[in-house]
């Protein structure tokens, strides 16, 4: 689990070397500090990459958008070398992916681990988190889980074991992505931590496990909490009642050097993060997913009605 | 045997028709070459006797019946057909490809090999040596020759041959036509020949008949049709030189006896018979031939001083090349212009020595004739 | 005959021993929980019979299709049909096979049989395309001294038409099974599971093992395909 002692694939070694090497023939400007803001690749993160991006733009900061880099591992990998200067990390994944440290469900438990941890042994700095929580969840349609009276996973596990009818397609099956299939902190140990097994699982890429449950093709599925589709196919997360999934609270983290150099960052980036509830992260995600907007057009609307910008 | 009345073709989207009113009667065991000009409609009337094109009009007879009444692939397994480009299976060895019109017709196994094995070497290829060889490890005039024995191989009583030789080289060309004649005269075949060369019309055949813009302008024995063309354009195509095309109509052999010259020499003839051989000989050198009277060589005045010896054999230089005495005086002349010599030596099938004939000879014949 | 042997079995057997320890050296050596959670002979199996089921059953249908859809388009009366679907053909191998996947996800939804069907239409436009490229190709001479000679359409069509386009339609083949089976790991995307799921999952949760497992199956799987066509294709075709 050691991050740093990883051997690098083939084939994503090849994907890095060309990023990086891109990047640095981008940044090929040395003489002017630039704050370059980096993203993963899904519509959350890159609307939190453009919220840092216009608001230090805003405010006189030079800055370089590299928003959607790709996964978790390449987006901390380029803040690690420096090919970019900060973006938004969850505070969970940093600690199992990153730290290595075992699953912590108290938010502010984990924001000071990992916090302390990061600016110790790596120079970064993790400013406010987000009042959201970008965890996994489990997910069911509305109306069944209303008809079946399930509200919380343990619920879900309680019907699964007393072989409750399950509703459509007939059987207590789980859409899953493959990351979450393969996690320590995933699908199997959802399982053994609530105490029941789904009847079947299909593994599919994440884009697509609301509209397999949506569609009714499974009973449950897994999704992340703040995804717009929620609301738009009218699903309900249910509620993780024994706390199994680690928190993900999400922080702009910046390197030790940049913070030095532009130390108005922390004023600027602090009380945007502190704004951003669940209900508001949903509802810009789904601007970007459901109304086909920018994500920086998103990000300056919301900006300016909040007067963060003017 | 074949017989055309009114035939005509008008291609689909032509106002003009390729083939008009033709009428033509080909009688059993000849060759009658259809000879034009590209666009004459040659090609076209020929594929109207095997059915590869549909008439417009008119009517075709084989041996009396009509064509046009009979299943047309019935009729195509009967009669023997030759492409210009061969159109040899390139995905089957000779063998295969010789027997496809036996496999066509469900021959036993046997009776085809054998039959294969027969016309392969009837046109000059050792079965054993070219059977399963691909049609890609031939030369041009190998290919010819598959082509026609492929043509050969069910003994079909007509063959359809459009410009057959076409593709090969003038001597092997001279070659292949000479084979096909020699075969010819066994085997009596009834043939419709297309080719736009008139010296090959001349050459190959019992009757031309010379189309222009889709009609027949003359059909005539060759004799007829040098001496006495029909109109310009006949006469036009004939060409001006027309002693010279009458080489075609001549066999060697026709005039071998008359231009007999000196005894070739042995191949253990002393100086002395050299010399004397030498200073009666018309064309400044002598043949030699071995025991079995198979061509050795030749000797040159200059040789003489040249090189020392006892016997002839010391003396004697390969012969540049030789003509068969099939072959016609124009084929003659062709190989003496190519070897830059004013003789070549005559041999038989057998490659035994038959004679030597001269410039001075061709001469004589074209003075005669005309 | 020696040398036979070892066309037909070392070269296959080395390539699959090759790909044979690479799963067994990482099922005893996972290098923590996730991989050895996701890396065990139950799944590997798993994953490269989905695959195989992928690949043939998509490519015994695009095989059959593609021939004869290319045999019929080479007919006289559909000839000009023929060239026209030639130039769509071609533009429909440009859609990224993750275009095709996600296209048929939105029709048809998830799963296997969708995956299959999304693999099949893709594979088809290789074999179609060189089936009909390669009859069209046969000199026209040679179709003509055929006919010539009393051959029946379909004769000709069996025995020289399809034997002469023969190593052109193999070459679609081969090239519709290479794509095939690069193609298939994107099957996992819409839960059609296949060795797509260890590369991806790999790919997900940045563990090596687990990619360099898939991928190397994978690409035996495509090495080995060609290879064994191409032997077979060179029995077959003496005569180029």
């Amino acid at each position: 689990m050691k991050f740093m002692g990883m051997k690098r694939v083939l084939a994503l070694s090849l994907v890095l070397m060309f990023l990086v090497g891109s990047l640095f023939v981008m940044g090929c400007e040395p003489d002017e500090p630039t704050v370059t803001v980096g993203s993963k690749e899904f519509t959350e993160q890159l609307i939190l990459g453009q919220l840092a991006l216009v608001a230090l733009e805003d405010a006189g900061i030079p800055t370089e958008d590299e928003t959607n880099l790709g996964g978790t591992v390449v987006a901390r990998e380029a803040l690690e070398r420096g090919d970019i200067g900060m973006y938004w990390e969850y505070t969970g994944t940093a600690l199992v992916e990153f730290m290595g440290a075992d699953v912590i469900t108290d938010p502010e438990e984990a924001y000071a681990t990992i916090s302390e941890w990061d600016l110790a042994e790596n120079d970064l700095v993790w400013l406010e988190k987000t009042p959201f929580n970008n965890t996994y969840t489990v997910m069911m349609r509305q109306e069944d889980a209303d008809e079946l009276g399930i509200e919380t996973i343990s619920d879900l596990a309680d019907a699964i074991n007393e072989g409750v009818p399950a509703p459509e397609p007939g059987e207590w099956t789980f859409a899953t992505d493959h990351e979450y299939e393969a996690r320590d902190d995933g699908l199997e140990q959802l399982q053994v931590h609530y105490d029941f097994q789904f009847e079947d699982y299909e593994v599919m890429d994440l884009g697509i496990t609301y509209g397999a449950l949506n569609d009714g093709m499974h009973a449950t599925a897994m999704g992340f909490a703040t995804d717009a589709r929620i609301a738009e196919f009218n699903l309900v997360n249910l509620v993780d009642d024994q706390e199994f999934h680690p928190v993900y609270n999400c922080s702009p983290v910046v390197r030790q050097e940049i913070l030095d150099e532009f130390p108005e960052i922390e004023d600027i980036l602090n009380p945007i993060a502190v704004e951003l509830t669940p209900e508001i992260m949903s509802s810009l995600n789904m601007k970007v997913d459901m109304e086909d907007m920018e994500p920086r057009e998103v990000a300056e609307e919301w900006l300016l009605e909040q007067g963060f910008i003017e | 045997m074949i017989k055309l009345e009114g035939l005509t073709k008008v291609f689909p989207g032509h106002n003009i028709p390729a083939v008009k009113e033709l009428n033509l009667e080909i009688k059993e065991g000849d060759v009658c070459v259809l000879v034009g000009p590209s666009g004459c409609g040659k090609t076209t009337t020929m594929k109207m006797i095997n059915r590869l094109y549909e008439p417009t009009g008119g009517k075709i007879y084989i041996r009396g019946e009509d064509a046009l009444q009979m299943d047309p692939i019935k009729l195509r397994l009967d009669i023997g057909y030759v492409i210009q480009e061969i159109g040899l299976f390139p995905h089957m060895t000779i063998e295969e490809n010789v027997a496809t019109v036996p496999n066509e017709k469900q021959w036993p196994k046997d009776k085809t090999r054998e039959k294969v094995k027969e016309v392969m070497t009837l046109v000059g290829l050792d079965p054993d040596v070219f059977k399963d060889r691909y049609p890609t490890a031939l030369s041009g005039g190998q290919r010819q020759r598959v082509g026609v024995a492929r043509a050969m191989v069910s003994d079909p009583p007509i063959m359809l041959m459009d410009e057959p030789f076409g593709a090969v080289d003038p001597i092997t060309r001279a070659r292949l036509q000479n084979e096909f004649l020699r075969i010819q005269e066994r085997m009596g075949k009834t043939i419709v020949f297309v080719t736009h060369d008139i010296d090959e019309a001349i050459k190959m055949s019992d009757t031309i008949a010379v189309m222009r813009e889709g009609e027949l302008i003359q059909h005539d024995t060759p004799s007829d049709l040098l001496s006495a063309p029909a109109d310009e354009f006949v006469s036009n195509l004939v060409g001006r030189n027309r002693s010279i095309k009458r080489l075609h109509l001549i066999r060697i052999n026709e005039i071998l006896e008359d231009v007999s010259r000196g005894k070739p020499l042995n191949e253990d003839a002393k100086k002395d018979d050299i010399e004397k051989q030498l200073a009666e000989s018309d064309i400044r050198s002598v043949i030699v031939v071995d025991r079995d009277n198979k061509l050795k060589g030749v000797i040159g005045v200059n040789d003489l001083k040249r090189k020392a010896g006892e016997v002839a054999r010391d003396y004697c230089q390969d012969v540049s090349d030789t003509i068969t005495d099939d072959a016609t005086l124009n084929d003659a002349l062709s190989v003496m212009l190519e070897i830059g010599e004013g003789y070549v030596a005559v041999v038989n099938e057998d490659d035994r020595y038959q004679g030597t004939i001269t410039l001075g000879d061709l001469l004589n014949v074209v003075k005669e004739d005309s | 005959m020696l040398r036979n042997i070892w066309v037909w079995v070392g070269i296959p057997l080395i390539m699959i021993g090759i790909a044979a320890a690479i799963v067994i050296y990482s099922v005893n050596n996972p290098t923590d929980s996730i991989v050895a959670r996701m890396l065990t002979y139950e799944r590997v199996f798993r994953v490269i019979r989905e695959h195989m089921g992928l690949l043939l059953v998509s490519m015994t249908g695009a095989t059959i299709v593609g021939v004869a859809g290319g045999i019929m388009l080479s007919r006289p009366s559909l000839y000009r049909i023929g060239r026209v679907m030639e130039t769509i053909v071609n533009i429909g191998q440009t859609v990224p096979s993750l275009a095709v996947l996600a296209l048929f996800y939105t029709i048809l939804g998830l799963g296997f049989r969708v995956a299959v069907f999304a693999l099949f239409l893709y594979s088809i436009l290789p074999i179609l395309r060189n089936t009909f490229a390669g009859i069209d190709g046969v000199e026209h001479n040679i179709i003509e001294a055929a006919r010539g000679m009393g051959m029946h359409p379909l004769r000709i069509l069996t025995r020289i038409e399809l034997p002469i386009a023969f190593p052109i339609i193999v070459a679609g083949l081969r090239t519709a099974i290479v794509i095939n089976v690069g193609a298939a790991t994107l099957a996992t995307f819409i839960g059609g599971g296949g060795l797509g799921d260890l590369i991806v999952t790999g790919l997900s949760v940045h563990r090596d093992m687990i990619i360099i497992n898939g991928a190397v199956i994978a690409a035996v799987t495509a090495i080995l395909l060609d290879y064994l066509i191409g032997k077979v294709e060179e029995r077959v075709v003496r005569w180029a």
